[in-house]
């Protein structure tokens, strides 16, 4: 009997293996390119999987925080500790912007546009702006992003998936919990602790679905695609996925340092975590198997794992300011705006705020973001929003994983380093 | 008894020639058409698609075409065209000083030409539209909201075609902006390119047509459709012709009811069916 149910577990555990997984993500671009109809039909189900995925995040990152940040606490070195995460995080946001202002400027994507591409792109803008007249997003300001991280109604804010207003009322809870020291206020935290395990623990069984889930997600992203407008703006996909690749190196350089072991082993520890942001181009999703990798597999102290990484998601989205500070120069060189002092740093700082306020936006909806970076420099959003949305099937799941790659890297600068 | 039966006949016989004679005696304005036995249609000098165009091969059509050709058809008439007019304001003159019978122009009914001439039922209802330029519009900060009550501003420059009713319409609208009148399409949207005035003002179907001609322009200028701003196009006759007004609006009714419009529309407004002629 029990011989049984360990072939069983050999077979189940099949569908684990990087090379099922990777499978499933060929099977759904093959899907996606050649059968428009069958993209369709299999795009629900990979939505169920998605928001199965999903359902588990939120009370993660909730029980993940308050538990690191209490235990933090009553260890005592907790403000070196908070120094160093602040550091880590600005540092890390702002050599991302750097890095997606000098390429964006080096390479001129934006420059010499030929007429037939600016024809794709003119189309393109004509269709979504006459059939989508009313505007339902408005843009937002930098107070508009200050306001949403405070909620009214805590429970509003987790039932409508407002993440960073969530992340901070759980920053409150953890601090004041780690302030108690009661022994009461330690079996909240082991409470907090076994229910964290227990989503876990679901997750890992979601995980047996993902071939077939990130079939079913591909191969409708991809039917989605619209092949004339790639090709119109081939030379800035092109620049998205160079200064995406540049990163996902430089973080796998920094991870390997940090952590002990070979090269080799450092990348493979988290693999998973990659190919599920890349299949399902949601940071949120990956945090689970980001923090298995972390502490499971690289051995980073699990409590830097479990504060970081589900902060990080949301405070330190290296993809999304490297790809805000691209797309405001492409913008700014389609127009001929000419870039000096003034417009770089508003890029650098203005892209950096984007991208930390559309890490709390689901979906599309984060791309208006960009307003924050060309309403100073008196660019069109509205163009910015509409070309980046065409294109965004293409550039979210490189991008996702810089994210989330870029975070799993902050964390082990932020642990103590193994010995 | 038989002498009664007479009495009716007679009676009756009486009455049919009656009628008869007052079937003679047509409207003074529709027999003048039916004596020179033709219509005389005044239309814009230029080709304005989809409503007076030649095709490729030099073939004359359109949505006003069609309508003229039809009009003439069903009161019997040879058509002629007056296209001397060389702005929309000087075809309604030429209805006033009788140079042509009725207006058949994409003509925009509008209070002031209301003066000069009679309007029948609109044909086709437009709508007023936006050429906006982009840059100039993200420097105002007015990309989503109110960006209409943005416009009517001391400091907005709205171009316009000189002769058009969007003058009128450009006035009601945007009462406090700058109104630029220009001579032709080429030099208005050179100019909204450019960004020396802030937006061009004019029908959405021409708009559309700009838009589908020169697709890379969306890059640089935003359309804006004002659908609670209607733009209704009449046909138009001279003051005098009250019969001739009736008898057209009884016929813009008629082509409704038995599909002759809808065909029309299907044709011109509704596809691009008409490129491929």
């Amino acid at each position: 009997m029990a011989d049984g149910v360990n072939t069983m577990k050999r077979y189940f555990n099949i569908l684990l293996s990087p090379c099922v997984v990777f499978s499933g993500i060929v099977a759904g671009i093959i899907i996606g390119t050649t059968n428009e109809e069958l993209s369709a039909r299999v795009a629900p189900v990979g939505d169920i999987y998605l928001s199965l995925l999903q359902a588990c995040i939120l009370p993660i990152m909730i029980t993940a925080i308050i538990s690191s940040l209490g235990r933090l606490l009553t260890t005592g070195y907790a403000f070196s500790y908070i120094g160093r995460l602040v550091f880590v995080f600005v540092a890390g946001l702002t050599l991302a912007g750097m890095l997606g202002l000098t390429s964006g400027l080096i390479s001129r994507p934006g420059k010499g546009v030929d007429r037939s591409d600016r024809i794709t792109m003119g189309k393109t803008i004509f269709e979504a702006e006459v059939n989508y007249e009313k505007e339902a997003h408005r843009p937002s300001d930098f107070l508009s992003f200050v306001k949403k991280i405070v909620p009214a109604n805590i429970f509003r804010a987790v039932t409508e998936g407002q993440n960073i207003a969530v992340l901070f009322f759980s920053i409150l809870i953890g601090i004041a919990l780690g302030l108690i020291r009661s022994s009461s206020s330690n079996t909240t935290l082991s409470v907090i602790d076994s229910l964290y395990d227990a989503f876990l623990k679901i997750i890992g069984w979601i995980m047996y679905g993902l071939p077939f889930g990130l079939m079913c997600l591909i191969a409708n992203q991809i039917s989605k695609v619209g092949i004339a407008i790639i090709l119109a703006m081939l030379k800035l996909i092109i620049i998205f996925y160079a200064c995406a690749f540049i990163l996902l190196i430089g973080y796998s350089i920094v991870i390997w340092f940090r952590v002990r072991g070979t090269y080799i082993r450092s990348l493979l520890s988290l693999k998973e975590t990659l190919l599920v942001a890349l299949g399902t181009s949601s940071s949120f999703a990956s945090i689970p198997s980001a923090l298995r990798g972390l502490s499971r597999e690289l051995k980073v102290e699990k409590q830097t794992a479990d504060l970081v990484i589900p902060l990080g998601i949301s405070l330190n989205p290296h993809g999304s300011v490297v790809h805000f500070a691209i797309a405001a120069v492409f913008i700014s060189q389609i127009y001929g705006i000419p870039f000096g002092l003034k417009e770089t740093s508003i890029t650098l700082f203005g892209s950096i705020i984007a991208g930390l306020a559309a890490s709390g936006v689901p979906g599309l909806g984060g791309l208006s973001m960009i307003s924050l970076v060309l309403d100073p420099l008196g660019l069109p959003s509205k163009v910015a929003v509409i070309l980046l949305a065409a294109i965004d099937p293409i550039v979210d799941p490189i991008l996702t994983a810089v994210n989330v790659y870029g975070n799993c890297a902050s964390t082990t600068l932020i642990a103590k380093k193994a010995v | 008894m038989k002498e009664i039966l007479i009495l009716i006949q007679t009676a009756i016989i009486i009455l049919l020639f009656a009628t008869h004679a007052v079937a003679g005696n047509i409207a003074p304005d529709i027999e003048k058409i039916l004596k020179k036995r033709k219509i005389t249609v005044a239309m814009h000098c230029e080709d304005t698609p989809p409503f007076f165009m030649r095709s490729k091969r030099g073939f004359f059509y359109g949505f006003d075409v069609e309508l003229a050709q039809d009009i003439a058809r069903r009161m019997g008439v040879e058509l002629e065209f007056n296209r001397s007019a060389s702005s929309f304001d000087e075809v309604v003159e030429l209805i006033v000083r009788r140079k042509a019978d009725v207006a058949i122009s994409m003509l925009s009914r509008t209070l002031s030409r209301a003066k000069l001439v009679s309007f029948t039922d609109s044909y086709i209802v437009l709508h007023r539209a936006l050429l906006i330029n982009r840059i100039i519009l993200a420097k105002q900060k007015m990309e989503y909201e109110g960006l209409l009550r943005i416009l009517n501003n001391s400091g907005i420059k709205i171009g316009v075609i000189e002769g058009t009713s969007y003058v009128d319409f450009a006035k009601q609208d945007f009462p406090k902006a700058l109104i630029l009148l220009y001579k032709d399409w080429s030099s208005v949207i050179k100019d909204v390119l450019e960004g020396k005035i802030t937006a061009v003002f004019y029908d959405d179907l021409e708009i559309k047509e700009f838009n589908r001609k020169n697709p890379d322009s969306a890059l640089y200028l935003q359309t804006v459709i004002m659908k609670d701003k209607k733009d209704p196009l009449s046909l138009a006759v001279h003051w005098e012709d009250a019969h001739l007004l009736s008898w057209l609006n009884l016929y813009l009714q008629t082509i409704r009811e038995d599909g002759t419009y809808d065909r029309l529309f299907k044709k011109y407004i509704e596809s691009e069916q008409w490129q491929t002629e």
